[in-house]
């Protein structure tokens, strides 16, 4: 089959619409496959070690505190601790995903601020 | 009187002199003790620390694309601007590079200030933020994190980094009993463990007058 130019063009523009489509749609299906939610929160409670009833896979992992104030956040399989994260930086953050079923957990190290913190983690 | 006791006077003498040089010689050597605090952490704000934040920027003090997202991202979630738990809103365009050439993936470390005056640190790629950090405090003498990223003691080696004030000197990080000397740079610290090991245990902060302190860190938590 022989494309003229004007059907190339025609192709062309096809293409264009799309593409365009493509970049408008694509990103917001990308931003809410994953719904953040707050697992735990609460006041003082030094020592306590909060986490999700479900396994999921997950975005990321956080705890809002007080700047200062130590606590170590983690995912667990059930067979393995994955990305790790202590410090007393807010917030008390693990970025990566983890594609495998876990949990989300948080461990308040030592804060007794009296400052409200919130622990946060994604669902599918 | 003085003449009769003159030996009580000798020998109460001699006794107050070596007490005394037993004190000072105790005060004035500087502390190995790991349990012993040196006396000089008073509480600074991190923005006015991070002696980087406060020079001209440089080509290389702009966030490249993996830090910015990272960095875009930081702050989703936060609770309102009004909570103690909230950093304040990031000035991406006031980033500075700390230190760069690190650990076995060559990454970069930058520091971006926040508009309640925390420091908020971003590394270039593989490890995500560190999160922010406001003061400098007796209880916080540096801001010390430790991660790792995948499976502990597989995969990426965990690091240990964080930001420090400038009468630090340097920082020692104890795996399994053994000292490394961390990268000390511009108020910014890193060490990346060997493959083979899992979790450091402390911290030792060294400081310009000689004194230390080393601080615990919490271990890390098995699966269940």
């Amino acid at each position: 089959m022989r494309l003229t130019f004007a059907a190339l063009r025609k192709r062309g523009g096809r293409l264009l619409v799309l593409a365009c489509a493509l970049a408008v749609l694509i990103p917001p299906v990308t931003a809410y496959a994953a719904t953040q939610f707050t697992y735990a929160s609460g006041a003082y409670g030094v020592g306590g070690v909060y986490h999700t009833t479900g396994y999921n896979p997950r975005q990321y992992n956080q705890v809002w505190h007080k700047s200062g104030k130590s606590w170590e956040v983690w995912y667990d399989t059930g067979n393995n601790a994955y990305c790790v994260v202590y410090n007393s930086s807010n917030p008390t953050r693990c970025g990566n995903p983890i594609s495998y079923d876990a949990r989300a957990e948080a461990w308040n190290l030592d804060d007794n601020s009296g400052v409200t913190w919130t622990a946060q983690t994604t669902v599918p | 009187m003085l003449k009769r006791h003159w030996k009580f006077w000798l020998g109460f003498s001699a006794a107050l002199g070596g007490i005394l040089a037993i004190a000072v010689v105790a005060l004035a050597r500087p502390s190995s003790s790991p349990t012993i605090r040196a006396a000089n952490a008073p509480s600074v704000p991190a923005a006015s620390a991070v002696g980087a934040l406060n020079r001209p920027a440089t080509a290389a003090d702009a966030l490249p694309p993996e830090a910015a997202a990272i960095a875009g991202a930081l702050l989703n979630g936060a609770p309102s601007a009004s909570s103690d738990a909230n950093p304040g809103s990031l000035t991406s365009s006031k980033s500075r590079r700390l230190l760069s050439g690190l650990g076995s993936r060559g990454v970069s470390l930058y520091a971006i200030p926040t508009s309640k005056g925390a420091v908020c640190t971003v590394f270039s790629v593989a490890y995500g933020s560190a999160g922010c950090f406001d003061r400098f405090t007796d209880e916080a003498p540096v801001s010390v994190d430790v991660r790792d990223v995948d499976q502990v003691g597989g995969g990426l080696p965990a690091i240990v980094d964080g930001l420090a004030p400038s009468n630090v000197k340097a920082i020692e990080v104890t795996v399994n009993g053994q000292r490394h000397s961390a990268t000390l740079a511009n108020n910014a610290f890193f060490y990346e463990l060997a493959p083979s090991s899992s979790w450091p245990q402390t911290v030792t902060i060294t400081y310009r007058n000689g004194a230390t302190r080393t601080l615990s860190l919490a271990a890390a938590p098995t699966a269940h």
